[in-house]
Parts: C-alpha cells; structure tokens; sequence
C-alpha cells in the first residue's frame, strides 16, 4: 500500500528531521559576555588628609591676680564698707577692726616712751656730771629703745586694723560679717584682679608622659596652641597660655595640675567659679591619633581579618587590595600607618562591591 | 455486576437525587471557603535571645549553642539554622514535614519546655529566650497609614485609635504595626558643669528611677477603718523631673536638675525600623485573620469601617495599601471561574462536535453535575477555593466525562445495530463498569504521589490530587447511575437504513484509511519500532534542553527591589539612599505607589512572602504598577539605574513567587569551621558567580566585616580608680547612644528614661577621648583617658549563621532573565572546581534543594503508586503481556512532551512533573480501553489480525474525544502563569501519545502477540 512504501522509504527520517528541527533551535542559546562596566568611584590621595588629635580638659575659671586678704590682727569689724562685686583701687579701704584696744596699746607704749626718754635724758646729764654709773646710763639707753620699738608695734597693730585693696580689682566674695570677731590671719575678703583669668585643669599621667620634656611653657603653648571654650558661651574659642605646670601628681587623682590663662572677652562677663574646658592640639608627629589618615569608609577587612583598601592605578584605572595597619578613628576617618604611599589613589566608595583589577571610572579629584 | 437496571427502572429516585446533587453542590460551591493560593503551613519557630554588649562570637559560644542543644533534643526536629550577632541570637527551628497544622501547636510546646530547661545554662546578661511560634502567621491587610501635615504624635496616635478600633471588627485575629517609632525621655547631662559639681550620672540615674516607682506605705488604722498612706512624689509628666533636687558631692547645695541637665522627650535614635509610602513617612497596620475564617468578609468588613471611622480621624490622614489579600482572592476566584467555564464550553462544543447534539448535551449536564457534586464533597474535607483546586478541576474536566463517553458511545453503536436503548444501556454498564472502575483508579493514582507527600510543596499542592480524586470518583458513580438513564430517556434510536440491515458503523472512508495504516503499520512493525525508538531517543536528547524551574513568577501587580548597604550602616544612610530610590521609582510610567520598608523586612502580608530579619543596611521597596505585564521591562531598567547611582550596595528587583520558593535562586553554600576560610571561599564563588553575564544580586548572608572600636582599659588604672569594665562601657554607652536608666510611666505607656551626652558631643567620635567618668575612689569625676589607654580599630564577624550547628555561608544570586537552573548548570560545574581544605564542604541550596526537597517524596512514592497502577491493570487482564503493551506506550509521551516544552519556551517544572504524571494515568486508560476492546473481539471469535484492526477503529472515536476533551478543554489553562507549563506537558503528551497509542499500541500488541500482518485463511 501507499502508506507501506511511504513508511519504508523517507518518510520516517523526514518525519523525524522535521521534529527535530525546533529543538536544535532552541539549543546552543549561551549568553554573549556582559561588556565591562567602569563601576563609579570616589577616591582620596593618600597624604591629603590629617587628623589632628584634640584633648579637653573641664576646669574651673579663676581670676590670675587674686588674692584671700585677712587682717594681720585679731579683733572684731565694725567697718565694712565694701560689697561683693565693688570694683576698688589699691590701697581703697576694704574692712576696719574696732582699733579702742590698739589705740589703747599705744597710748600706752608712748607713755612708756616718753617716760623711758625721760630716764634715759636724766642719766645722760648724770653721766656727764660724772655722777651716774655707765650701768644705769646704758640701761636707760635701753629702755628708751625698747620703749622706742613698742611704740612701734603698736602703732603697726593699729594700722593693721585697716584693710586695704593690695591692688586694682574686684571684691569677689566677702567671707565674714561685719561685727564679727576674725582670728588673725583669717581670710576675710576674697579679691581679684581685672584682666587676666585662668583656668585650672587636671592632666592625666598618660598626657603628660606624652609631651616632650625638655620644653618651656612658653614653646609648650606654641606647639599645643591651648584654647580655652567657656560653657556660659557656647561657640566661642580663646585662646590661651599655659602659665604653669605641676611636675608632681595629685596623690588621689593621679593628675597633674596645670594652670592656663586666657583674657577675657569684654562683651561677655565671665567670672571666676565658671566652668569651662581646655582644648590642646596634640602635634601630629609623636605618637598618638594624629597623623595621615583615610576617610573611615575606604577601609574593610579582607577574608582573613585584615584592614585593607582598594588602591586605585591612575593610567589603567584598575583597582589592587593593599593590607594596611590602623590607628585610631578620629571624626570620620581613621589614620593609616603603614601600606599606603603618600600620593596614592584609595577608592573611598563602594570598596565591599569592588575585586581585584576591576576597571573604574575615572574619578574626580 | 450491575448496578444500571435498578437506577434505570427507579428513575424518580434517580432523578430526585440528581435535583439533590445540583442544587446542593451550588450552593456548597458559593459557601466555600475562598483564597488566591492555598495554604501551606510554615513548620519553623524562632527562639531569640538577647545579650546587649556581647560581640557576634561570644553570642555564638555562650548562647546559640545552649539553645541549640536544646533544641536538637526535640524529636520532631527537622533541620536547625541559628543566626549569632552581636547582641542577639536568633535560632530558627524547622519541624519535620509530617507535621501539619494541628500536631504543630504541641510540638511549640514541647520546644517552649526545652529553651526554659535550657535558660539556667545561659551566661548572665543573657536572656530571656522567646519562643515565637507565629511567625508564619499571614497579615491579609497592610496598609500604611500617613499624614504628611501631622506630626509623628498624631499619626500614631491615630493608628492606635484603629488598631483599638479594628480588632473589634469580624474575622480580626491580631494587629501588628511596623515602624512605630519608639518614644523615650532624654536626660541630658551638660558634661562640664556635672563635674564641676561633682555628681554622676550614677547619681542622677538613681534618683530618676526612684522618683518614678510607686512606693508602698501600709496603712493605719483608724477605727474602725484601716486607711491606706499614698505617698506622692510620683513624677507624672517631664517637667516634673526637671525639678528634681540632686545634691553634689562638692558642695552641700542642692540644686535642680534643670540646671544641669535638659530634660525633654524624644523618639528612640536610630529607629529599628522605618515604613514610607510614596515618598511620605508612614506607620504600617497589618491584620491578620481568624484561622479558619474567610478572608474576602473580613476584608469588607474592615472597609466598612474604615469609611465608618473616617469622620472620626484628623483631616489629611489617608491610608496606602499595600497588599490587600481579600480583593486579589475575589479577583482571582473569578478569574479561575471564568477558565473552569471556558473550560467546560469548549469540552461541551467538542462533544457537539463529535457526538451530535443531544449526546453532546447529554454529557454536558453530567460533566455539569459531575462538578457540582464534587463541591458537596470537598468542602468537608477543607478544600478552599484556589488556584490549585480549580485549576485540578480544569485539568480533570478532560476526565470526567471520558466514563460518560465510553457509556453514551456504547449505547449509540448499539442503537445503530438495531438494540433497545435500555437493553442497551444495561449491556454498555456491565460490560465496562469494571474497567471503568479501574481505569479511573488509575486516573487517580496518578495523582496520589503529590497527595501523600508532606513537603510545604505537597501541601501546596494537594488540593490537586483531593479534587481528582473525588471528581474522578464521582464521575464514574454517574457514569454508572444517572447517565444510562439519562440514554434511556433522551437518546432516540436512529432511523433504521434504507436496506433494513443494520449499519456498519465503521465503513467511512476515515476508517477505511485509519484501518489500512494500520495493517501496514503492523506489517512493517520492526520499521514502526524503529522509527519509535529514534523519536524517544531524541526527546530524551531533547529534554536535556528544556529549561528546569520550581514554581513560575506569580502575576500579582507588584514587584520587589531590594537594597543592601554594607553591613553597619547607619540606618539614617539607609534611609537617605532608599529616598532616592523611592524618587526615581515613583517617577517611572506606569508605576502607581511605592512602599518602602526600611531595617527589616515588612509584616508576612502573603504566605509566600519572607520577610528579611533586622539589618540597618537594608532597605526594601514594594512597587506596584498598574499592569503587571510592564514589570518585565521596568525590572531590568530600574536594576540598571540603580547600579550606577548607589554603587557601594547590592541592589536587585524580582518578583513575587507562586507557591513556596524565594528569591535567591542560587545559592551556594560553604560550611566549615574557621570565619577567614568560610569568607575566602565564599570571595572566590562571588567571583565566579560575578563573571557570569547573566547572574545578579550576588550577595553572602554573612555580609562584610564591620569595625569596631576598643577601648584598651589600663587595667591597674581602672582597679585603683575601683573602676571596671562595666563602668567604662556605661560611661561610653552614655557618651553618645545613650544609657537607659528606668522607665517613665506615662499613663498606659512605658517610656524608657535614658542619659546622654548633649548633641554636639554626641555627634563627634573625638568626644570620647575626652569623656568623663566617675571615680568612686577619688569622689570626682576624671577623664576617660586616665584608664583608658587607647581606642583600638579592629574588625569583626558581626553575624554568624550556622545549620545544624555548622557555621555556613550562603552565596545567593539570581537570573537576569531566563531560568535559574541554565544559570546554575554553567555556575555549578566552577564553583565545585574551588580548592578548598579537607574539613569544609560545598552544598547546594536554593530553587536546586527546593526542587529535590519537593520531588524527593514524589520520586519516592511513584514507584509505589505505579506498582499499584501496575497491579490493577494486571487484575483487570489477568495477564503480564497485555499490561506491559500498554505501559510500554507510557514513555513514549515523553516525545509529544519535550516537543511542546521546547517549541513553546516553557520550563518544566513542579507543575510540569505533574501533568507529565497525570499523563501516565490517561494513556493507561486509553490503553486499557484499546486492549480490553481487542480481547472481547477476540473473545467474540475475530482473526487476531482484524480484532487488532476493527478494536482500533472501534475505540478511535471515544480515544479521540477523550484525549481532545481533556487537551481541548485545558486551553484556558494556557493563559495562565501558572498552569501554562502543566498544560502544554499535557496537551502535547496526550495529543502524541493518543497518535501513538492509535498507532503503535496494537503494533506492540501484535509481537508481543506474534500476529501475523496478513489474515490467515
């Protein structure tokens, strides 16, 4: 039959080529390469960027000249005729101690005087009479200088009982009442000058070991340029000198004291017992944060734990790892101490998406 | 047997019964339960423990490891994956397949008991564990509710007032919000002044969480009362800290708090968790369902009272929608409704075509009653309408009416040979009932692989074999019951031929050709085997080349993008970046809203949906478009852009899955112990894995290293100073996050009371250095640096993941376009290639295990439904030959398969497997028919030659409606996703496989029969 022959013949292997052909057109679809993207990046030359180390120190603010006077004599004020925040000139009267008893003393010690001259003017004619022994003349002598020399004090005492400004400046605080009985040598008035002020801040041993020894306050200040940053004015920067320097620590604290002074601002009244805080800059060379440093987000860790960045060759454009060692971070970056070279491109976006000689665009600098 | 005559004789009972069924079955089917995708449950609990301060290791070492001791006691343990960072433990417990959604809530339990057993093993300051066992739970609404012209107060306290308000609402389970801010009050401390004055924050600290606890002062008695002191105190809002007295150690002044410290209320910063909608800050609201209730009325409920509500909420607040699981049911139902009827139309036009009008319509209203009556039974097994069951009811239609085919035909070859309809009927029945019966079995069985397997894939897909099999079953109860009635009362015998013989049936001249091809063909039977054998040849060859997925993408309006900063992010930057994201988005034709999640993944708002855990690098957008079919083109697009403009992250866009699988199709896994090794391995496959042109989104779970800071503690310093590591770390944690010092209680709300350092100081790393601490032995505070000698920058593993207790690195990445298993053939044979030392393994995870995991038990209990199927057709032959005729054809369907795969494009996949399984059921049906038709010629005294021939010409035309019923009627499958590959593997299959058995079958039947070509005289 027709079908019989058609079978036997070249009907089977057309039928077969014939059903095979959409498969072999759907074979060998392999996906062409993907064209080389220039991924975008942002790059920092190495030795561009510095971190400067700052410390603060908080302290309190007093005035430089200052002083706690007191009576050099114990007695009682009757005469206070100054009030806290007076400004007075030197040698303005500041406190009275009642002077009755003093008076007294040397109304006393000059009766003795006159009546020891007496004496001793009355030996003195008996001795050129030839009549009084040397003896006597020389203990009327005496006397008279003694009596001579109590006067003296006394009348020290007497003026003792006034107190005066030693110098131009404020009453910053009056520590007794009038009325009151001091003691000698009892601080009664605490007063300070106008003008310079300073501030007291306690230094840690660990930043004092830092610095270096053999400078003197004076090179100190201009290789740390102290400031000063007062809490009652927010933003605004002063700066400073360091005026003193303990060389031995604080037995409880373990700190240094160390004294900087700084001229107050005259549109602003600051006063002593303020707070405020210190700032030094710690010179980059030397040990510490300072130094050149990446922005923070150029370094990763590689596969097995180490800091690295992404290098960036300026003519081909590819990137290479670089094992780096850090410091610390500081603001946004961190300083990088060993594996980059000054004048280096290091990739500072994208680092965990790039590999090893991928090609970049060029970057703006 | 016969069951015919008395369904026949008592047609009242018959057709009451038949009132019954259709009229309950209607019903039934606008009662059931009603989803887009059917459920599957998720067999994985989480067990977090926090423990603030400890580094990624130290978490692992002391803390995940106790837990997962503990928890690999449990039997029921199916695998164990435990994430370790730094300061929190997640473990992730997943429970053998065989459990399902009733027997998990025990084993919750019996997990609870173990991580308590476990809790005294943990180290202090860890602690407690929580178990969370609704972590599958699906939110059906989410929306995001924003107010750009209110602040952040008032939109939350609008989302409270709803969350109050819509719990009340029928069918509400729970509500959950995401990206809540939390609120707390800051305290903070002017660092100068305080040590100036000598006080701590210690000391603060204590007297503001004594101010705010309440106090008890017993009572007197006062006969005859007994009357209870209140003493007061109790700080009721933030001015009032302000005014509390703390005294110094420097001077014996009090002073208040004000004066040293600014006291206000905030927002917790950073936030956990961000949410935006178009561009717009927004607080998320997601609500979930009672379990067993019915997502489309809670739906409109909730709509309901939204507009109810509305009048009651400040002007400007409006709500975006984000998924909103009761309209995409109720479109989707009618959309598979529309193909189930389509379906049917085109079945019932086929039958027109072939079997005359009344026969035509007499199927049809069996099919049509064979359906309904399904739905009277499926509903009490928990069979919801979804796409599985209606898409099974699709594929079975073919089906469903073969048993009545093979009755009606029956009946009208017997009217044309002159005999009584009713006689007839009776004879057709208990000729074929039994074969019927197994065939059907058969059918069935095909199925019954995927309704055994308890895989989540499994239990996606089982309503498919629960509908089969009660359909079928009905069908061929019909079949034997209404329909021979239903011959008997409406088919009319044909008028008798002009020359009174009865007519030979068989005598067109269709058959004349058909007959003759196949006698030719049975002749030159080596020649046919031949040609045979090279066609299954090369469609084995072939199949190599079809493409392999798991699930196809679903068709939801929506896509994803996701954004993965470098681990460490501030979450602030995150939220920078995903702003221009969100502009570009917005600005794209075609895209209607954007939601972005930032931190973590969003609410599970569909099953299928895995949220991310918490990452301040990570960023999520949900872009909905208008029409689904422009996501293919705006994919490729926005992953472009976003490459250029955000570099330093990974970025990617996909789609949302149907059925159980995620994005991350590839996924290359390293196990082993040392981090550096795992890391540089998983260095070397993202190199390989970036070489390729086509992969996307390659990304480690693991993530980068991030730095971290340590302080260098002298420690001779410190213990002179009786400082410790506590100490400095609260001193530190003060100096810029923030220290939590109690809690303010404000009315229903408990505010965390935390201390700080001013703004300024925070912002700047260098303010550590000249941080203060107080010293309890010197009475003072002193600076930081006194103890501390440096603030060493190092790296860390800020996240470890194990399985089962093995650290593991996943390297994921995705197609471009195309499917992932071409992909993964070029990926695979290279990434094994990597040299890596003798304790550490690669293995394979992603859509390649999800693939395995769910055919693995399919693969498993095929061989024993075959066995089965093999036995019944042995029984009903009562031979080995016949059986081995027919299951020899049963490969064969794998040329017509291949062919359609390959000319149409589509993947096999899961859906494919199983249409390719559902196949062997059909051909051993069309098979069975063939040769239990060639016996009975046989039986009635033909050659073997012209039995062979004569049953081929008499089984054609019900073989012929029966494969094109079934092939035909699955054409509206093709315009759907997720059945197109299932649907091709079928139609294909059958129409070849039909050919073949009409053709090759009886050449099989014939040597194996040793028939000779020609008739014997």
């Amino acid at each position: 039959m027709r079908t019989n022959r058609w079978l036997r013949r070249g009907g089977a292997p057309g039928a077969l080529a014939w059903m095979l052909l959409p498969i072999l057109a759907a074979c060998g679809e392999e996906p062409a390469p993907r064209p080389e993207v220039a991924q975008r990046v942002s790059v920092v030359v190495f030795g561009s960027e510095h971190t400067e180390e700052v410390l603060e120190y908080p302290g309190t603010i007093a005035a430089t000249d200052r002083a706690e006077t007191s009576f050099e004599v114990a007695g009682r004020i009757i005469d206070f005729p100054v009030g806290e925040g007076d400004l007075v000139q030197a040698g303005q009267l500041l406190a009275r101690l009642d002077p009755a008893t003093f008076q007294a003393e040397v109304d006393r010690e000059r009766a003795l005087v006159n009546s020891a001259k007496t004496e001793f003017e009355r030996q003195r004619f008996l001795l050129s009479e030839g009549v009084a022994s040397r003896q006597e003349f020389d203990r009327a002598n005496r006397n008279y200088e003694v009596a001579m020399a109590n006067l003296q004090i006394a009348q020290k005492a007497l003026s003792d009982t006034e107190l005066r400004a030693p110098f131009e400046g404020r009453v910053a605080r009056k520590l007794v009442q009038q009325f009151q009985n001091v003691q000698a040598k009892e601080p009664v008035i605490s007063f300070k000058g106008e003008g310079a002020l300073e501030i007291r801040v306690a230094i840690p041993e660990r930043d004092a070991a830092r610095m270096p020894a053999d400078l003197s306050l004076a090179e100190r200040s201009l290789r740390a340029r102290p400031q000063v940053l007062i809490s009652a004015l927010p933003g605004r920067v002063l700066d400073a000198q360091l005026s003193e320097f303990a060389t031995a620590a604080d037995p409880t604290t373990r700190t240094f004291a160390a004294t900087l002074q700084f001229v107050a601002p005259v549109d602003a009244n600051i006063l002593p017992g303020m707070t405020a805080r210190a700032r030094v800059h710690v010179p980059p060379d030397g040990p510490g944060i300072g130094g050149t440093s990446l922005p923070s987000a150029a370094v990763f860790a590689a596969a097995d734990g180490s800091p690295s960045v992404w290098v960036v060759d300026p003519e081909s454009l590819r990137v290479a790892p670089r094992t780096v060692s850090v410091g610390e971070i500081s603001g946004q970056s961190v300083r990088v101490e060993q594996g980059v070279e000054v004048g280096e491109w290091v990739a500072t976006t994208g680092v965990h998406q790039l590999r090893e000689g991928m090609l970049v665009r060029q970057p703006e600098l | 047997m016969n069951i015919a005559p008395f369904w026949i004789q008592n047609r009242v009972v018959t057709l009451t019964l038949v009132v019954v069924l259709l009229g309950g079955g209607i019903m039934t089917f606008r009662g059931m339960s009603r989803l887009e995708d059917p459920e599957f449950t998720i067999k994985d609990a989480l067990v977090i423990t926090p423990y603030a301060g400890a580094s990624a290791e130290e978490v692992e070492e002391e803390v995940t490891d106790e837990i997962e001791a503990a928890a690999q006691n449990l039997g029921q343990l199916k695998e164990l994956e435990s994430r370790s960072e730094r300061g929190l433990s997640t473990v992730t417990v997943s429970i053998k397949d065989r459990f399902d959604k009733r027997s998990l809530p025990q084993v919750w339990d019996e997990l609870r008991r173990k991580i308590t057993d476990a809790q005294r093993l943990l180290p202090p300051g860890a602690g407690p564990s929580m178990v969370i066992d609704d972590f599958g739970d699906v939110y059906g609404v989410f929306v995001a509710v924003t107010g750009p012209e209110h602040s952040y107060a008032q939109l939350k306290e609008v989302v409270d007032f709803l969350r109050k308000e819509f719990l009340l609402v029928e069918d509400v389970a729970k509500i959950d919000t995401f990206g809540e801010l939390q609120e707390a009050v800051y305290v903070e401390l002017d660092r100068d002044r305080a040590s100036q004055l000598g006080i701590s924050v210690a000391q603060i600290a204590a007297e503001l969480r004594s101010r705010n606890e309440v106090a008890d002062a017993g009572r007197v008695r006062v006969t005859p009362e007994y009357i209870a002191f209140d003493p007061a105190g109790v700080v009721t809002s933030v001015e009032e800290f302000e005014d509390i007295l703390i005294s110094g150690s420097a001077s014996d002044k009090q002073i208040y708090l004000r004066d040293v410290a600014d006291v206000r209320r905030g927002y917790l910063d950073p936030p956990s968790a961000l949410m935006r909608y178009d561009g717009r800050a927004a607080v998320g609201l997601g609500i979930s369902t009672v379990s067993g209730g019915n997502v489309v009325v809670m739906g409109d409920a909730l709509r309901v009272r939204a507009e109810q509500l509305r009048s009651r909420l400040p002007l400007g607040i409006e709500f975006g929608i984000v998924s909103l699981q009761s309209d995409a049911v109720t479109q989707a139902i009618s959309g598979f409704t529309v193909s189930l009827l389509q379906a049917v139309a085109i079945v019932v036009v086929v039958l027109l075509f072939f079997m005359g009008l009344r026969s035509g319509l007499l199927i049809g209203f069996i099919l049509f009653l064979t359906i309904a009556g399904s739905f009277l039974f499926l509903d009490p097994m928990g069979v919801a309408l979804e796409r599985i069951s209606l898409g099974a009811l699709i594929i079975a239609l073919g089906m469903l009416v073969d048993n009545a085919i093979v009755v009606v035909d029956g009946v009208l070859v017997r009217q044309k040979r002159g005999m009584d309809t009713e006689e007839a009927a009776v004879e057709v029945v208990k000729q074929s009932a039994i074969p019927l019966l197994g065939a059907t079995a058969v059918a069935i069985l095909a199925f019954a692989a995927i309704g055994t397997s308890d895989d989540a894939t499994g239990e996606f897909c089982r309503s498919l074999f629960q509908v089969v099999l009660v359909s079928l079953s009905f069908s061929w109860v019909t079949a034997v019951t209404v329909t021979p009635l239903l011959c008997v009362m409406f088919l009319k015998p044909p008028e008798p031929s002009a020359d009174g013989a009865p007519e030979d049936p068989y005598a067109g001249r269709f058959y004349q050709v058909y007959m003759g091809l196949l006698r030719a063909c049975i002749r030159g039977r080596w020649a046919v085997v031949a040609v045979v054998l090279a066609l299954f040849g090369a469609s084995l060859w072939g199949f190599g080349y079809v493409e392999r997925s798991f699930f196809p993408p679903s068709t939801r309006p929506q896509f994803l993008i996701d954004l993965w900063m470098p681990r460490g992010t501030h979450i602030d930057v995150t939220r920078e970046r995903v702003k221009e994201i969100e502009d570009y988005v917005l600005g794209l034709e075609g895209v209607t809203h954007a939601t972005s999640l930032v931190g973590q993944g969003g609410l599970r708002f569909l099953l299928t949906y895995t949220p991310e855990r918490a990452d301040t690098g990570y960023a999520q957008l949900l872009v909905d478009v208008g029409d689904p079919a422009r996501i293919g083109d705006l994919i490729p697009r926005v992953e472009a852009e976003l490459a250029e403009r955000i570099p330093e992250a990974v970025t990617y866009a996909f789609r949302f899955e149907l059925g159980p699988g995620s994005n991350g199709k590839i996924r290359a896994q390293w196990k082993g112990e040392d981090p550096n090794v795992l890391r540089a391995l998983a260095d070397q496959t993202v190199a390989i894995f970036a070489a390729d042109p086509v992969a996307k989104g390659i990304r480690t779970d693991w993530r980068q290293r991030v730095k971290k800071v340590r302080p260098l503690v002298a420690e001779q310093e410190a213990n002179l100073n009786g400082l410790h590591r506590r100490e400095v770390a609260d001193s530190l944690r003060y100096a810029f996050d923030g220290l939590p010092v109690g809690v303010f209680r404000d009315r229903d709300l408990l505010l965390p009371i935390v201390m700080r350092a001013p703004e300024p100081e925070r912002a700047r790393f260098d303010s550590v250095r000249n941080a203060q601490i107080y010293s309890p032995a010197a009475s003072a505070s002193i600076p930081l640096r006194q103890i501390v000698a440096g603030f060493e920058t190092s790296f860390e593993d800020e996240l470890i993941i194990r399985e089962d207790r093995m650290r593991t690195i996943t390297i994921f990445a995705d197609p471009e376009f195309g499917a992932a298993s071409r992909l993964f053939d070029r990926l695979r044979p290279q990434v094994e290639a990597i040299e890596a030392p003798p304790e550490y393994e690669l293995e394979w995870a992603g859509e390649y295990e999800d693939t395995a995991n769910a055919q693995g038990p399919l693969i498993a209990s095929v061989p024993v439904f075959v066995g089965i199927m093999f036995v019944i057709t042995i029984a009903l032959f009562n031979s080995v030959r016949q059986p081995t005729v027919i299951w020899l054809n049963v490969p064969l369907a794998l040329i017509g398969v291949t062919l359609g795969l390959l000319l149409t494009g589509q993947p096999f996949g899961f859906m494919a497997l199983l249409g390719f399984l559902s196949l062997i059921g059909m051909l051993i049906k069309n098979g069975v028919v063939l040769v239990d038709e060639i016996n009975l010629n046989l039986s009635l005294g033909r050659p073997p030659i012209d039995a062979i021939v004569e049953s081929g010409a008499s089984r054609l035309r019900p073989v012929a409606m029966a494969a094109s019923t079934t092939a035909l009627g699955m054409l509206p499958l093709l315009a759907d996703a997720f059945f197109v590959a299932m649907a091709i593997t079928i139609i294909f299959g059958l129409i070849f496989a039909t050919i073949l058995t009409m053709t090759v079958l009886p050449v099989f039947y014939a040597i194996f029969y040793r028939v000779r070509g020609e008739p014997q005289d």
